[in-house]
């Protein structure tokens, strides 16, 4: 493992901070006002009528006669993930992938493993506007099976491709690690990557928030390794 | 080659730089100025109305701020794309088109084309309050807002190019030209690569994704981020990496392949079969439906609905449904040409139950937040969707990307978008009728269900023809039958049929109709084109119809009364008095395209004039009054261009239902004539 340029220090701080801030107002600020939901569980519905009764359960804001008025907390959350969490762990897995990537001479190969992780974030933000398209269709037109199809695609190549920029990490943890941070790292990493796999192969919410959690260990526990190499 | 060569330069060198500027920079300046041309058409202007709209929540539910932010979001992306690659473009030397060295020039045109992205979008929003009336006070405000925003992204955009400029010049990093022997820097190269890899990522996105996702990022966004893409392909793999390699740009070769060794083999807007092609039970046979049901007095309503893109869809569906339901119950045609062929399918579907009211039993797809069961929409509520983002996204991405490829991939033909969200738009009402084929559609139907007759053209020959389950003989003059035996129209869904009638220039190319089996002498194939090519009034199909009709005994006790749906506000037989002036500008070859576009106009005026003299007071005219002709002639209307169109067809629409009303009581009454609703008739 090469230690962090400066400038790369600072970034990977931001990114952090980034990510643990998301997470936190994920929770709170913008987080489900009733049921405690993840948004996950209403990109990865069968069908519209699915979306449209787990929207209204757990992200609607009813007015006096039990309609649903908005979505307003909803969209303010695919907001904050689109412009804070997606870049921030976007940014984290390419710093990490960087810094474990083969030596410089292969320069070329370094940049082609931070491409999933990269695809990964796009498609995360294309999920999210289609989300944000559906809740348009369900107040002011018609909510289409089509459209919630397109979400759950999306939903499932972005945690399919998550998976894959976390075994790329996994697999270069061995040579670029040494230590304890190794067995940590390659641990957290391959279990999460394989949850994730078995989570948008199965469409199992559960499995997505076990491997997320396991991305996050690894997370930390690298991110300590890297601040901790001068 | 020395670089000091090009040190001094006398005056006539300007010239000679302005053009060799002008070859490196064609991606960079060719996108500003379709951007341009973009966002100042009529449906630019009306896109960006949409924004608007959405965020003062004119049509009531969540205020949508997320078009705008896209829209801000993407205007810095094609911002930053233009000044990066116009900056490289003009700073690396190259041996075919060399420049001096970097001067004033160099730093400040890329600064200036990129912050002329932004400008460019606010003054757009500016524009908007000239049509002010169109707009809520809330949308004014907000005009006034969001033009700030542009602004001052403009200007923070022209901060950071400077700034960037500014620090790489203190810190001594800053490159003022990199000599034709240098290497391009590897961050450079890495930046080059990365934007164009990941402008393919974005392109990958809209493939997969070719409705929903255009829809919401929207209209405008799409175009921003495709323009950006365009460039930076065309910029560094097309123009920087050949002329450094002392090559000539490749984008002019690549055009040439394109065109002439490709296209014969990468045709994909060959039409694709409906979903479910079996009709059951089998519909009746369409004119002997028409005769059976036949009103007992025989007046009959013919309807035909002028072209005009989205406009002539809402306003057909509009005047439609402002019609009293003893005049709806007599329509038995519906001819439609363009967008007048989108109003008169979509209104046709969701009013199958009101001609036969059995086909309720069964149920729509779709849901709404606060409605149990499938939405009851209105056609002019379904049509209210956003349909130009998926033909844009279409156009921009997987069509353009198709003609580089020699083989044909049927997801990259950006009709199929534009289908696609036809059907999805439809597909709350029963049975799906925009994804069945014409067969499904009438199937289990009664008699008395309006025939629909879709115009298209057919580009080999000009002919028209008309895509209807009327067959016979004879039955219509000089047109090609697309329906005949073998032919995949058949197959197609009813989006489909209507995407021919609806194929205008650029939005929607040409349809590729294969024939199954063709007799001897038949093509095994033909393309087809919008209607409005030959005739844009609908009208011609009717009064070949009705000639047709009054031959047969069947029809012999039958009274036409036609509805002409206009989508102008232009005098109904004669020329527009607003007369185009004679123009001395490039007068031969203008001359020759003058003629050939005028002619379309005035041959739909002499058909509605010939269905005038044919039909006297049985020709009922419904125009777009002045006022409400503002919306604009695409596939995306506001909310504010809908009130609008919606406010006079409430008007028309009762105003057409009593003459026709009137006529009905005129016509019943000349088989028994009292002398006084004969008195009536004649005033």
């Amino acid at each position: 493992m090469m230690p962090l340029s400066p400038f790369r220090r600072w970034m990977l701080g931001l990114c952090l901070l980034g990510a643990i801030a998301a997470m936190v107002l994920l929770q709170t600020v913008a987080g489900s006002p009733r049921n405690k939901a993840n948004p996950a569980d209403m990109e990865l519905t069968s069908g519209a009528v699915q979306f449209r009764d787990l929207a209204r359960a757990n992200w609607a804001t009813l007015d006096g006669e039990n309609k649903v008025k908005d979505y307003q907390a909803l969209r303010l959350n695919l907001l904050l993930d689109s412009l804070l969490l997606v870049p921030s762990y976007v940014g984290l897995l390419i710093l990490f992938t960087l810094a474990l990537g083969p030596s410089p001479q292969h320069a070329w190969l370094r940049q082609c493993l931070c491409v999933p992780a990269v695809a990964a974030g796009l498609f995360d933000l294309a999920e999210n506007s289609m989300t944000g398209q559906a809740l348009d269709d369900l107040l002011h037109r018609s909510l289409v099976d089509a459209t919630v199809w397109d979400i759950t695609l999306a939903s499932r190549l972005k945690w399919a491709l998550l998976a894959l920029a976390l075994l790329i990490l996994t697999w270069r943890a061995w040579p670029g690690l040494t230590g304890i941070t190794r067995w940590l790292a390659m641990g957290a990493f391959g279990i999460g990557a394989l949850s994730l796999w078995a989570g948008a192969g199965l469409i199992s919410v559960p499995l997505l928030q076990t491997g997320l959690g396991f991305m996050s260990l690894g997370a930390l526990v690298l991110s300590l390794g890297l601040y901790r190499m001068r | 080659m020395s670089d000091d060569v090009y040190m001094a330069r006398p005056w006539p060198w300007f010239w000679v730089d302005t053009i060799r500027g002008a070859v490196r920079l064609t991606f960079p300046l060719a996108c500003l100025v379709i951007w341009a041309l973009l966002l100042f058409s009529p449906q630019g202007m009306d896109v960006l109305r949409v924004l608007i709209s959405a965020l003062a929540a004119d049509e009531g539910g969540d205020q949508s701020v997320s078009g705008l932010i896209f829209l801000l979001a993407s205007s810095a992306l094609l911002s930053t794309s233009v000044w990066y690659a116009s900056r490289w473009l003009l700073t690396a030397q190259m041996v075919a088109l060399p420049l001096p060295p970097t001067g004033f020039f160099q730093t400040w045109l890329p600064r200036t084309m990129g912050s002329a992205v932004p400008l460019l979008v606010a003054k757009g929003l500016h524009d908007l309050k000239d049509k002010h009336g169109l707009l809520s006070a809330t949308a004014l405000t907000d005009i006034d807002c969001w033009t700030w925003g542009f602004l001052a992204q403009a200007l923070a955009l022209l901060a950071l190019y400077w700034g960037r400029g500014h620090l790489l010049a203190k810190l001594s990093k800053r490159t003022t030209q990199i000599g034709i022997s240098e290497e391009t820097p590897q961050l450079t190269r890495f930046v080059m690569i990365w934007s164009v890899a990941l402008s393919l990522a974005i392109a990958a996105l809209f493939i997969l994704f070719p409705i929903s996702l255009p829809r919401m990022v929207g209209a405008a966004a799409v175009a921003a981020l495709a323009l950006a893409s365009i460039n930076l392909f065309g910029s560094f793999a097309l123009t920087y990496a050949p002329l450094r390699h002392a090559m000539p740009p490749l984008w002019l070769p690549l055009l040439l392949v394109a065109g002439l060794v490709f296209a014969p083999f990468n045709d994909n807007h060959i039409v694709q079969a409906a979903a479910d092609t079996s009709a059951k039970p089998p519909p009746m046979d369409a004119l002997k439906a028409l005769a059976k049901d036949l009103p007992p007095d025989g007046i009959t309503i013919f309807v035909a609905s002028e072209g005009g893109g989205i406009r002539a869809a809402y306003w057909t569906a509009a005047v439609l449904d402002a019609l009293p339901p003893e005049v709806v119950q007599r329509i038995r045609v519906l001819s439609g040409v363009s967008g007048g062929s989108l109003g008169v399918a979509a209104w046709l579907a969701t009013h199958r139950q009101t001609y036969c009211p059995q086909m309720a039993a069964t149920s729509g797809g779709g849901v709404r937040a606060n409605e149990a069961g499938p939405p009851l929409l209105s056609a002019t509520r379904a049509l209210s969707a956003d349909f130009v983002a998926p033909a844009v996204a279409g156009m921009l991405y997987g069509d353009l990307i198709q003609r580089f490829v020699p083989w044909p991939f049927g997801r990259l033909d950006r009709s199929r978008a534009m289908e696609g969200a036809w059907m999805q738009a439809f597909e709350h009402l029963p049975g799906q009728p925009f994804a069945r084929t014409l067969d499904a559609f009438y199937a289990g139907a009664c008699p008395a269900m309006p025939q629909l007759m879709l115009n298209a053209t057919r580009v080999e020959t000009g002919a028209r023809v008309v895509l209807t389950r009327l067959h016979e003989d004879q039955m219509f003059l000089n047109t090609f039958d697309g329906m005949q035996a073998g032919s995949d129209a058949n197959l197609q869904s009813l989006a489909g049929l209507v995407q021919h009638s609806a194929r205008f220039p650029a939005v929607s190319p040409a349809g590729t109709v294969p024939v199954v089996k063709p007799g001897t002498g038949e093509p095994s194939g033909f393309r087809l084109v919008d209607g409005g090519y030959f005739d844009n009034s609908g009208v011609q199909s009717v009064l070949d119809l009705i000639h047709a009709l009054r031959k047969h005994p069947e029809f012999s006790r039958m009274q036409p009364l036609l509805l002409v749906v206009r989508n102008t506000d232009q005098p109904l037989d004669r020329p527009d008095p607003k007369d185009v002036p004679v123009s001395n500008i490039f007068p031969e070859s203008r001359s020759i395209i003058g003629a050939l576009a005028g002619v379309r106009g005035s041959h739909a005026t002499t058909v509605r004039a010939e269905a005038l003299r044919e039909l006297g007071p049985n020709l009922v005219d419904a125009l777009v009054p002045t006022e409400q002709d503002v919306a604009p002639l695409g596939w995306a209307l506001s909310a504010s261009s809908r009130s609008a169109l919606s406010r006079g067809a409430n008007k028309v629409g009762m105003d057409v239902g009593h003459i026709l009303a009137t006529r009905i009581k005129c016509l019943s009454a000349a088989s028994s004539p009292s002398s006084q609703q004969t008195k009536e008739c004649q005033t």
